[in-house]
């Protein structure tokens, strides 16, 4: 009995040493971010979105004249009621004459229907915290770059921080990552469709996350496939540059990938 | 309130297991109170073993202070029920592979005092062979999603099970291949395990897991 109790007392021991002191790499807080950065968004275009329908009861023209998120909610925020609109203080947040104009005019003689004090600090408030979302939301993405760049630098330069973080993310490890073929590579994030594929046969899915990707989007429609497969080519090389040599050539890469985009747009 | 196998008790369609330690949950379970004693209800979609049970396992040899090598213990949820039925004087050893699970075991095993966490790849048994040889292992028990599940099976079975032993193993067809008809896959799996076993029972898992297979086995 004591024998036993010495031995799970041991092994409890050894466990807990092990978990604590297992080496955490570095590309675990970069996924970590990574998937947190399209919660960030998902929860902005939510909120945004609120604002805008509640706001929209005071101010309903406003709706098409300011697409842009931040502008709207910084307006919202700042100015408040529609009386408050006038032609240089739109300027001071919305630098566009002619629009700041058409505002000022449509707030003058809005369908809108009054509201109080109370209802409008509540629409503030709103506002202020979607606001503040974007902003963490932009820093969260300055640190993703950062931090991709120095673990990463020629994979993060070909296929841009963000998008490298999201490919590590659905990879799950750098060193997974680096042993992946390109065509796997190819379709990370299209797995549904890939498994399909392989089950039903399908047809097999061109491209992942690296659809998201300026070179893809670029050439012709009919060619983001050939775009993806290059692409994808490419960056299982930086990926192996990265890790073997640490050392920064991606130019000679991302030129023969400018000129297969250019071939195929 | 039935009993069923030793140690577990079934009441109203319910899978129940005495609480080895009174008052405290586990994953969130229910606790029911019968007179003086504490069960935990035994949840059939977390628990393999329990899945098999509730769909008419009819042959489990368990029971008081038995040792259990449990591969893949993962947080513990099935490994709390078996601690339950081998009470104070058995021993399980939960052997896994991922840290991030082994955290939360580990929480487990300060407070039942038949478990014990170790952290390995239970690819590599003579890794972990040390800490076992003061103690016969009378089940073998596997929940692992790995391509070689059934010779990860016959080679840690091959080193601490002897003759007449139980081997219980749970099947993820999945983790084997995406493409391949289910049915063949679990019949390739049944052959690579005859080679160290009698197969004595198999049930599909259906509707608690999909595409898995429970086997409970007899060492040759």
């Amino acid at each position: 009995m004591a024998k036993k109790d010495d031995l799970r007392r041991k092994l409890i021991q050894k466990a807990r040493k092990e978990v604590k002191t297992k080496y955490v790499g570095r590309e675990s807080h970069i996924i970590r971010a990574a998937d947190i950065l399209s919660d960030l968004d998902e929860i902005f275009n939510l909120l945004y979105e609120d604002s805008r329908e509640w706001y929209g009861i005071h101010f309903p023209e406003m709706d098409r004249l300011v697409k842009t998120p931040e502008i709207y909610l910084n307006l919202v925020n700042e100015l408040g009621l529609r009386k408050n609109f006038s032609e240089q203080k739109i300027l001071k947040y919305y630098k566009n004459k002619e629009k700041a104009k058409q505002i000022e005019t449509k707030a003058k003689n809005s369908v809108g229907s009054e509201i109080e004090e109370k209802d409008l600090k509540k629409i503030q408030s709103l506002a202020k915290q979607s606001l503040l979302i974007k902003k963490e939301k932009n820093s969260l993405v300055e640190y993703v770059e950062k931090e991709m760049k120095k673990e990463l630098p020629n994979f993060s330069n070909l296929c841009g921080a963000v998008l490298g973080a999201k490919l590590l993310s659905e990879a799950g490890a750098i060193e997974k990552m680096v042993k992946m073929p390109a065509s796997t590579i190819q379709v990370l994030g299209a797995e549904k469709a890939l498994f399909r594929h392989l089950k039903s046969g399908a047809k097999p899915p061109k491209y992942g996350l690296l659809f998201q990707h300026p070179f893809v989007q670029q050439v012709k429609t009919v060619n983001r496939g050939k775009m993806a497969r290059s692409l994808a080519s490419k960056l299982s090389i930086a990926l192996k540059q990265d890790f073997f040599s640490k050392k920064e050539k991606y130019e000679k890469l991302l030129k023969e990938l400018e000129k297969r985009a250019s071939e195929l747009s | 309130m039935k009993q069923i196998f030793e140690g577990i008790f079934s009441s109203k369609g319910k899978i129940l297991t005495k609480n080895f330690t009174p008052g405290k949950k586990v994953y969130g379970e229910k606790l029911v109170k019968t007179g003086s004693v504490e069960y935990r209800e035994w949840n059939p979609y977390r628990s393999k073993l329990c899945a098999a049970i509730k769909k008419g396992l009819k042959k489990l040899e368990i029971k008081k202070g038995l040792n259990v090598l449990y591969l893949g213990v993962a947080e513990g949820t099935t490994a709390s029920h078996l601690s339950d039925v081998i009470e104070e004087k058995g021993l399980i050893f939960g052997v896994d592979l991922s840290q991030r699970t082994m955290k939360k075991f580990i929480e487990l095993c300060e407070d039942r005092e038949n478990l014990v966490p170790v952290l390995e790849n239970a690819e590599k048994p003579e890794k972990y062979e040390k800490y076992l040889k003061n103690s016969e292992i009378s089940l073998l028990y596997q929940d692992l999603s790995q391509r070689k599940q059934a010779q990860i099976f016959n080679k840690n079975a091959k080193k601490f099970l002897k003759k007449g032993k139980l081997g219980i193993i749970a099947i993820k067809a999945k983790s084997i291949s995406s493409t391949e008809n289910i049915e063949k896959i679990f019949e390739k799996q049944k052959e690579e395990l005859k080679k160290e076993f009698d197969i004595i029972e198999c049930i599909p898992l259906q509707p608690y897991e999909k595409s898995h297979l429970l086997c409970v086995m007899k060492k040759k």
